[in-house]
């Protein structure tokens, strides 16, 4: 009789700081969990072209932070993370490290370490609950705050707050992409294969060489948008080398090319099928092009924007 | 046709066919090599290629598929031989483009299919949209795919020649394949702001 009372108990106060838990708290407690529990979550990634399966695990082995992504099907495709190293394997490439606490791409950390730029530029609703890999999930709304980017929803997993699915939409709410697990395994220990990946000695990081430049700059960025990175490089061996601007408001990356202009007429717009937008615009003697997963509106202000310094 | 293809499809799954099913199979050529592709795919499902299969095998189905028509183009005219020869061409260059520099990204990932409108910049008022870049992600080749143009819009077929379409096919699709590759290089930048 005891052990039930406390029981009801529990589940009342568990309910309880449920209800009180806001998107805010649900996001911390997301970067918390995704940076120290152990699980493999194999998933889904949809984008309007392509259906691709891959095996995602995290782990902490021997103080290290340890990320592994796997394709599942087609050609052998992996990436992991071992701390601030990222090591890319392609059928394509020799495979390659760089220094960087992120795999870039979709992935179920998307939304880690993140939670100051989608204060800036979302705003945050729960929704309703949902399932998941099985389990019962919390739904977040990221609604942009303007019309210079694109929604999500995220689904949290209740227990852990790892995050178990996104979906991105455009502005007329077409679905871009959805990455989405369909399993979730935590265990007390990390893997096998995780506490392999940190035991091996770290790979040769690999330095990019890019000539800097710093001639151009933006009159208008959209809101929470600034330069990351900028360079001149090639974009490919038949091509000559462009000027080069990242920008990015935390969450998409946006690029911009600046090249001689050419003696085509480019088209002004173009949109790939898994929602990213090109920008082309002449300024005198230059072709400015903006490419990023944002809407064509924004690319091409951005595009507009570019000046001399 | 279409029957055909239905009963070679349960014949390759070992299914018994009645014998003028089957004089119907070895009449027509074409069973020949559907035979041959369904058994490949048979085996590609069970994953019993042999090992030195895969990569060439990308570049030979990208070079086939750089043959199908542009999925948004209208369907009513295929192009004439001379494009799809060039189409041919330029899935070789860009093949080329994957072996470029120390870093790369998987193509698969990079190459998207640029389908959607453009808005012409032309004389006329035009508020139209036309499908005019497509590449095709397969297992790390893209291939340009040619434009194919509805015969009642010559003032297109005026505005971008061929060759110098393919030259911005190409340009376009080398931007957003570095797009993608750049994220990753800096990636790095990017945290560190944070």
């Amino acid at each position: 009789m005891f052990i039930r009372l406390s029981l009801i108990g529990l589940l009342l106060v568990s309910g309880t700081a449920l209800a009180e838990k806001l998107p805010l708290d649900w996001l911390k407690s997301m970067n918390s969990a995704h940076k120290n529990l152990n699980f493999t979550m194999p998933l889904v990634h949809l984008e309007p072209s392509s259906v691709q399966t891959y095996l995602y695990e995290h782990g902490v082995s021997n103080n290290k932070e340890v990320v592994y992504m796997a394709a599942l099907s087609g050609p052998l495709r992996h990436k992991y993370r071992v701390d601030n190293k990222v090591t890319y394997l392609e059928p394509e490439n020799k495979p390659y490290t760089i220094n960087s606490s992120k795999i870039v791409g979709a992935s179920p950390a998307l939304f880690v370490d993140k939670i100051e730029h989608i204060e800036e530029s979302y705003s945050m609703t729960m929704v309703e609950k949902g399932r998941i890999a099985g389990r019962i999930t919390q739904l977040i709304r990221l609604k942009a705050k303007d019309e210079n980017r694109f929604n999500y929803i995220l689904w949290l997993d209740l227990e852990t707050s790892l995050l178990l699915r996104y979906d991105l939409f455009d502005l007329n709410n077409n679905l871009l992409e959805q990455v989405q697990a369909v399993g979730l395994h935590l265990n007390n220990l990390p893997s096998d294969n995780i506490t392999q990946l940190a035991a091996i000695k770290s790979d040769e990081v690999r330095t990019v060489t890019a000539i800097q430049q710093e001639k151009w700059q933006f009159s208008w960025l959209p809101q929470g948008f600034s330069v990351q990175a900028s360079d001149s490089h090639k974009v490919d061996k038949a091509l000559k080398a462009v000027e080069y601007l990242m920008l990015s408001d935390g969450l998409s990356q946006v690029s911009v090319y600046i090249a001689p202009a050419s003696s085509i007429d480019v088209p002004a717009k173009l949109i790939t099928n898994s929602g990213i937008a090109m920008a082309n615009q002449r300024h005198g003697q230059y072709d400015v092009t903006v490419v990023g997963r944002i809407p064509y509106d924004t690319a091409l202000k951005i595009a507009h924007s570019i000046e001399f310094k | 046709m279409s029957n055909n293809k239905e009963i070679l499809s349960s014949f390759v799954d070992d299914q018994t066919l009645t014998t003028s099913e089957l004089d119907a199979l070895i009449a027509e050529a074409q069973s020949a090599q559907d035979f041959e592709r369904y058994h490949l795919i048979g085996d590609a499902i069970r994953d019993e290629l042999s090992p030195d299969f895969s990569i060439d095998f990308a570049s030979k189905v990208s070079a086939a598929i750089a043959l199908e028509p542009a999925i948004l183009a209208p369907k009513n005219k295929v192009d004439d031989e001379p494009v799809l020869n060039k189409t041919k061409e330029s899935s070789n260059v860009v093949s080329l483009f994957s072996r470029f520099g120390s870093y790369g990204i998987a193509a698969s990932v990079a190459a998207v299919m640029v389908v959607s409108a453009v808005q012409l910049q032309s004389n006329q008022d035009v508020n139209q949209d036309i499908p005019v870049l497509q590449t095709i992600p397969t297992g790390g080749y893209a291939s340009p795919v040619s434009l194919q143009i509805p015969s009642n819009t010559p003032d297109v077929e005026v505005q971008m020649v061929k060759k110098e379409r393919l030259a911005l096919e190409y340009r376009m699709n080398a931007y957003v394949k570095d797009h993608m590759l750049q994220q990753r290089l800096k990636s790095n930048a990017l945290v560190n702001e944070e």
